[in-house]
């Protein structure tokens, strides 16, 4: 490839992989986006002789600074920053590649390139980001180098060292020598194939990798003290309904079939594996019904909860309905984490608040954060702000309490619990009685509560098709005449009939179960597994769990089969996932596990799961010596062979083979040709001898076709080392190589003749050839 | 026997790390490295991973600047050059041979510049690829203002590969003994004293041209009287040598008495003489005159041909001035030409002074 094509695709390259990481955040506004692409698209073309670049510059000058004036302007009236920066890096980039010219003006546009990868670090965390970014460093490197080498060109190119024709006081013989090595012309430069080939692009590729994988090394080593002081990133996220303060009942669509994962939780055995039953990941739990809405109302209790800081962690210890405790008696209920169900999870952005846990959840531990305000946390809910995404520790208690003590418990309700028992007027009289009716016989809350979710299950049907009540209460038309709805319908309908037989209950929105994803043994739970159940209230016992929708408990974590699009997309969520974990969310308490491990795995500490695996490779191979002697010996074997041939191959790659002596220039054939004739007749050129030099001794030795090989000789350096030789030069050269052969016959002829001449006349012949061999 | 154990474990790790390198960051190696610390502080300040992502790649950048910029210089060896003929004030290209002794890798952008005594010359030779295991030249070219010698001491291999954010440089230890002959300028003889010299031949030599024998080839001989089937069968060079017209003969007599060494007119004066003789010598010879020159101190005795040219310009690149007191070396000859040259000669340098005997 040509030096000059070469550095303009790597250039282009690395525009696109900047463009892509960039505009793939999908922050930008289409319209510069899409101009920018037509105009990078066309400035490929932009190049001279095609088009005089002087000419036109004032045009791109403009536009730049145009595109600055629409920036400022977008910013003063209330533009992101960053955005707008970013929006005005791509219109510069487009100006600065149509008037590339220099290698100033290249590094300028790989200034531009960069900046826009650093905009993008604000604007796209998805995984894209790593994908894009590597192929910009791969490009970027390629180019710099490139670059490097093209800047020194120029700087050099056009000075030669020694001007045409002045041999500087040098030596006569040498002075050739030197005015073949006067600086190269850059122009003659960009357009030569031999400086960088394939092998140049795999090296510098290499090197590229090793540099991506050095900074992949680096970003884990380097400390994380960030402070998030003034900025903080944003990441495009999941936009669902369901989380907010408030949920109309029906009132958003069909969100089953959303595939898109929202939360991703590691979690030990029992609750882990294919086989695992579900969980409930409760989220926002709601007390007040009103006109087919749930609501938040600022007369439900508080989140009750103890707040404990360990470093930069803060663990939130709920307390429920001991929120009122104090002092001596919440001691007595001091929160134990012990045989609790530990969970990291990492939630996606939602646009929510709301931290989500394994019902029922007893503490959540997050990253101590303290620039941030309060917040508004009831019904027993832990909320943090995130745009990122958030990974938190959740220690659950997932198994409800024992149904002996559920049924001994007494009908006691804290301050604040009676919320818990409201019921707006409008919920009609053939509801209660029939929550009544269902109740009958139940002696206490725990077998009202179990009739009523056994009633829904059982009599009513699950479906996703919506139907409006046609200005009816929602529940009295879910529960007499359409007697089908989803999970909102159900829930809401226990609790409002639990409510109508004074039993506290509220209605809790979160996910249920997941996929297990076997790759890297987490949970993903996806959009579609929104879902709503219900709590009820046990003095003494707490809240508890009950699910009245149908067929929620039958698929296990198993489900999504195990087809191979299935594991590709669990193997894709996978990736996202290592992404969100290892570089998202990368912090310093993963940073500090890290060093633990591989401090462990040098020491082989027992506690080390990387240490223990090396330990396992070591005893498999001490059990299995015979084959793994076989297949090392195989493979050194293999190596040596393989680098003999190398070698072999590298020696015969430097003499010119065959095919490349047949592919030489006619000029050059001719040359030789007459090399080897003269050589036959003892003219042989001296290996330390030039071909002018060679040319110049016979000249001076009288040799017969001297005059012929000198004037040849030049032909033969013009198209070795110059343009190669047309088709007059050609035909000169095979005439004056038939003219040296001429010559040397004419020689020999004269040389035989001589033999039979006397002497004296013999000497006065000239001088005689030298011994041949 | 402590310091030899320091100095074996220096030179153990000298073989270990290579040659010592210098380092210096260029101009756009500034910005790069005020960007990477821009792009640190905005990662420290904001958290976001993706910037010390971003931060990891421009310092591991750095770190592949230093082991491709070593490896570049690394296996490269440096051959000088040195024209036999060097003249004070005239320019001459000095020819580089650079060999990559690597096996594998290639060597990119490569600058090399010659160090006189420590310091480089003004001019660099430019090195594009050096491909594996094979050697190029380049020449610079150069002009030494003043007669003498001049100690080069080695050369430096400077490279801005592969990112041009450093310049990394190596210097290679060679060191080469420059002879600068005496400026020289076109002059005009002065007229023979009379017409008999150099026109009658002494009668055992004949007239110039003619063979009157072989001898070995010397530095600085004209390549051209090589006799090439002579040397073909006696192994080594041989010059044909002719006759020698002996009957034209001049004494070159050159005054290098400098009274006070500080006076730099003086000196000026007196490398002006020293020009114009070695001028005439040159003008002398190549007239096939026989060529003596004599100073206080120094006496270079008869000859003619290009052997002697480089004796003669030799001995004047070497004329150091000397106190008047000390006398003129040699004797008035008899028959032959006179030129005298000195600091109190014309500023033309050449005048005829006088005719001896």
């Amino acid at each position: 490839m040509r030096f000059g094509l070469a550095h303009k695709l790597t250039t282009y390259l690395a525009v696109a992989f900047a463009y892509l990481v960039l505009v793939l955040s999908d922050e930008l506004s289409l319209g510069p986006v899409l101009l920018c692409l037509v105009g990078v698209a066309i400035s490929w073309w932009w190049d001279p002789p095609r088009v005089d670049l002087e000419r036109w510059s004032w045009l791109f000058t403009g536009l730049a600074l145009a595109a600055f004036g629409y920036s400022g302007l977008s910013f003063l009236t209330g533009g992101d920053l960053v955005i707008t920066g970013a929006q005005l890096l791509l219109f510069l980039l487009v100006a600065k590649l149509f008037g590339r010219r220099t290698s100033r003006d290249y590094l300028q546009v790989y200034v531009l390139s960069f900046l826009m990868v650093v905009a993008a670090t604000a604007l796209n965390g998805e995984v894209s980001f790593g994908l894009f970014f590597l192929g910009y460093v791969l490009a970027s490197t390629w180019a710099l180098i490139l670059l490097t080498l093209r800047r020194d060109m120029e700087e050099h190119g056009h000075v030669p060292h020694l001007a045409p024709g002045d041999d500087g006081g040098a030596a006569p013989g040498r002075a050739a020598g030197v005015a073949d090595m006067r600086g190269p012309a850059p122009a003659r430069l960009l357009g030569s194939r031999r400086l960088v080939g394939p092998r140049f692009f795999a090296g510098t590729g290499a090197v590229s990798l090793v540099i991506f994988a050095g900074a992949s090394l680096l970003f884990l080593f380097i400390p994380r003290i960030g402070f998030g002081l003034f900025f903080s990133n944003a990441r495009s996220g999941v936009n669902m309904a369901g989380f907010s303060d408030g949920v109309k009942l029906g009132g958003h669509g069909v969100i089953k079939d959303d595939d898109t994962v929202v939360m991703r939780v590691e979690i030990g055995p029992p609750f882990s594996g294919r086989d695992a039953p579900y969980l409930h990941w409760r989220g926002v739990a709601y007390d007040e019904y009103t006109k087919g809405e749930w609501r938040r109302s600022h007369h439900a209790p508080s989140t009750a909860k103890r707040v404990s800081v360990s470093g930069n962690v803060v663990t939130h210890h709920l307390l429920y309905d001991r929120g009122q405790l104090e002092g001596d008696e919440l001691g007595a209920h001091a929160p134990d984490l012990d045989g609790a169900a530990r969970q990291e999870i990492y939630l996606e952005p939602l646009g929510y608040d709301v931290l989500f846990g394994a019902s029922m959840p007893a503490a959540f531990r997050v990253a101590a954060n303290y620039r941030e305000r309060p917040r508004d946390e009831r019904n027993d809910e832990i909320r943090r702000a995130h745009t990122t995404g958030i990974k938190y520790t959740v220690f659950s208690r997932p198994s409800p309490p024992d149904a002996a003590l559920l049924r001994r418990a007494p009908r006691v309700l804290p301050p604040g619990y009676d919320v818990y028992l409201q019921l707006p007027p409008e919920i009609t009289q053939r509801v209660r009685d029939l929550a009544a009716r269902v109740v009958r016989g139940a002696a206490s809350d725990y077998d009202k509560a179990k009739a009523l979710e056994t009633y829904l299950q059982e009599t009513l049907t699950y479906t996703l098709e919506m139907e409006s009540p046609r200005g009816r209460e929602p529940i009295d038309h879910f529960l007499f005449e359409r007697r089908k709805g989803h999970c909102e319908y159900f829930s809401s309908a226990m609790t409002v009939m639990l409510r109508s037989v004074g039993v506290p209950a509220r209605n809790v929105n979160g996910f249920l179960g997941g996929e297990w994803n076997e790759y890297d043994d987490y949970v993903a739970v996806r959009a579609g597994d929104a879902h709503s159940w219900v709590e009820v209230y046990f003095a003494g016992a707490g809240w508890v769990t009950f699910d009245p929708t149908p067929g929620t408990s039958s698929d296990g974590l198993g489900r999504g089969g195990s087809g191979v699009m299935d594991r590709l997309r669990r193997l894709a969520d996978t990736v996202r996932f290592k992404w969100f974990k290892w570089v998202i969310e990368y912090d310093l308490e993963r940073q500090v596990g890290m060093f633990k491990s591989v401090a462990d795995l040098f020491r082989g500490g027992a506690g080390s799961s990387v240490g223990s695996r090396w330990r396992g490779v070591r005893q498999w191979m001490s059990d299995h010596r015979g084959p793994v002697a076989a297949v090392v010996g195989g493979a050194a074997a293999i190596g040596a062979a393989l680098f003999a041939w190398r070698r072999r191959r590298r020696r015969r790659a430097d003499e010119p083979s065959p095919r490349a002596r047949r592919s030489r220039d006619p000029v050059a054939t001719a040359y030789l040709a007459a090399l080897r004739g003269l050589a036959r007749r003892g003219w042989a050129r001296p290996p330390s001898a030039t071909p002018r030099e060679h040319a110049r001794a016979l000249a001076r030795d009288r040799a017969p076709g001297a005059a012929e090989l000198g004037a040849l000789t030049e032909l033969y350096y013009a198209a070795e080392y110059g343009e190669p030789s047309d088709e007059a030069a050609r035909q000169r050269a095979r005439d004056l190589a038939g003219a040296i052969d001429r010559a040397l016959r004419d020689a020999r002829h004269q040389q035989r003749w001589s033999r039979w001449r006397p002497r004296g006349r013999s000497r006065a012949a000239g001088q005689a050839p030298r011994a041949s061999g | 026997m402590k310091r030899e154990g320091e100095a074996s474990r220096r030179g153990l790790w000298r073989r270990l790390v290579g040659p010592r390198r210098r380092l210096r960051l260029t101009r756009e190696g500034q910005v790069f490295l005020a960007m990477t610390v821009g792009i640190g502080l905005a990662a420290i300040n904001t958290g976001n991973n993706l910037l010390y992502l971003v931060l990891g790649w421009l310092l591991s950048l750095i770190v592949a600047s230093g082991a491709l910029s070593n490896a570049t210089l690394r296996g490269v060896s440096v051959r000088r050059r040195v024209p036999t003929r060097i003249f004070a004030g005239r320019p001459f290209a000095m020819e580089i041979a650079l060999e990559n002794r690597k096996t594998r890798l290639a060597s990119y952008s490569i600058e090399v510049e010659d160090l006189l005594d420590g310091r480089p010359l003004d001019k660099r030779c430019y090195f594009l690829k050096l491909p594996p295991g094979r050697t190029q030249s380049a020449s610079y070219r150069h002009t030494f203002p003043r007669r003498g010698v001049y100690r080069l001491d080695g050369v430096r291999l400077i490279t801005r590969f592969p990112f041009g954010l450093f310049s990394k440089s190596r210097e290679v230890p060679g060191a080469d003994e420059v002879l600068v002959y005496p400026a020289v300028r076109p002059v005009a003889l002065p007229a023979p004293r009379s017409p008999r010299h150099g026109d009658a031949s002494q009668t055992r030599l004949g007239r110039r041209g003619e063979f009157f024998g072989l001898r070995e080839y010397r530095d600085g001989d004209d390549s051209r009287a090589i006799h090439w089937h002579s040397s073909a069968r006696a192994g080594r060079l041989l010059l044909r040598e002719m006759e020698e017209e002996a009957q034209r003969r001049v004494v070159i007599e050159i005054d290098n008495g400098v009274a006070d060494l500080e006076d730099e007119a003086a000196l000026e004066a007196l490398e002006d003489a020293v020009a114009s003789a070695a001028s005439l010598v040159i003008a002398y010879l190549r007239r096939g005159y026989a060529v003596r020159v004599v100073a206080r101190g120094l006496e270079v005795p008869w000859s003619a041909g290009p052997s002697h040219e480089h004796r003669l310009l030799r001995a004047l690149a070497l004329l150091a001035p000397v106190s008047p007191s000390v006398a003129m070396s040699g004797r008035v000859e008899p028959g032959a030409e006179m030129v005298r040259v000195g600091p109190r000669a014309p500023a033309s340098g050449a005048a005829r002074a006088a005719e001896a005997g």
